[in-house]
């Protein structure tokens, strides 16, 4: 059987917020107000999702 | 029979919201992620655990968007959509990749594991 307790999301939200806080992070989690109504256009959908390979590929180096 | 077509219009383009909701939240919690990951310092074992736990939401984000079944949309907007979808696609087994990196780092400094957040 697994004893993996889920923690809530409320809780990994602000634990999150704290640890990135003393690390002097930038962790904004609120989405900017008006990018919550809108879903934004595929082609802007893919060149983020491209953005995210660059940067993947880049830690695969490291 | 326009009915049934308003019908399927309609489903469509609840589909390619839905793709686009997911694709949203992917990369709004992957992108922070990897803000974190691309400075991370390798013995800092709770930022990564952050870093994962993050990653892991963006997974199960792009899970979700990758799951929706996009075969029956047509158009130009169908051969997007399903571009995205397979762009999200390579993105979900580089994050699982780099998620399984940074908690192999962590097995390997040594973890006092109190907040289980990696099933």
């Amino acid at each position: 059987s697994t004893t993996t307790i889920t923690a809530p999301e409320n809780q990994v939200d602000s634990l999150m917020q704290q640890v990135a806080d003393e690390a002097g992070l930038e962790l904004n989690m609120e989405l900017p107000a008006g990018e919550t109504g809108s879903v934004g256009t595929a082609t802007a959908a893919s060149t983020e999702q491209d953005d995210l390979s660059k940067r993947l590929a880049q830690l695969r180096q490291m | 029979i326009m009915d049934n077509r308003d019908n399927d219009e309609n489903t469509d383009i609840d589909l390619l919201i839905k793709q686009r909701q997911h694709h949203k939240k992917s990369f709004d919690i992957i992108s922070r992620a990897l803000k974190i990951d691309e400075k991370i310092d390798d013995q800092n074992i709770e930022q990564k655990r952050i870093v994962i736990e993050m990653y892991s939401k963006g997974i199960e984000e792009l899970e979700e968007g990758i799951g929706i079944d996009l075969s029956g949309v047509t158009g130009e907007e169908g051969e997007r959509a399903r571009k995205l979808q397979l762009k999200m696609n390579n993105n979900l087994l580089m994050v699982r990749e780099r998620r399984e990196r940074l908690d192999c780092m962590n097995r390997i400094y040594g973890q006092s594991s109190h907040l289980p957040f990696y099933k």
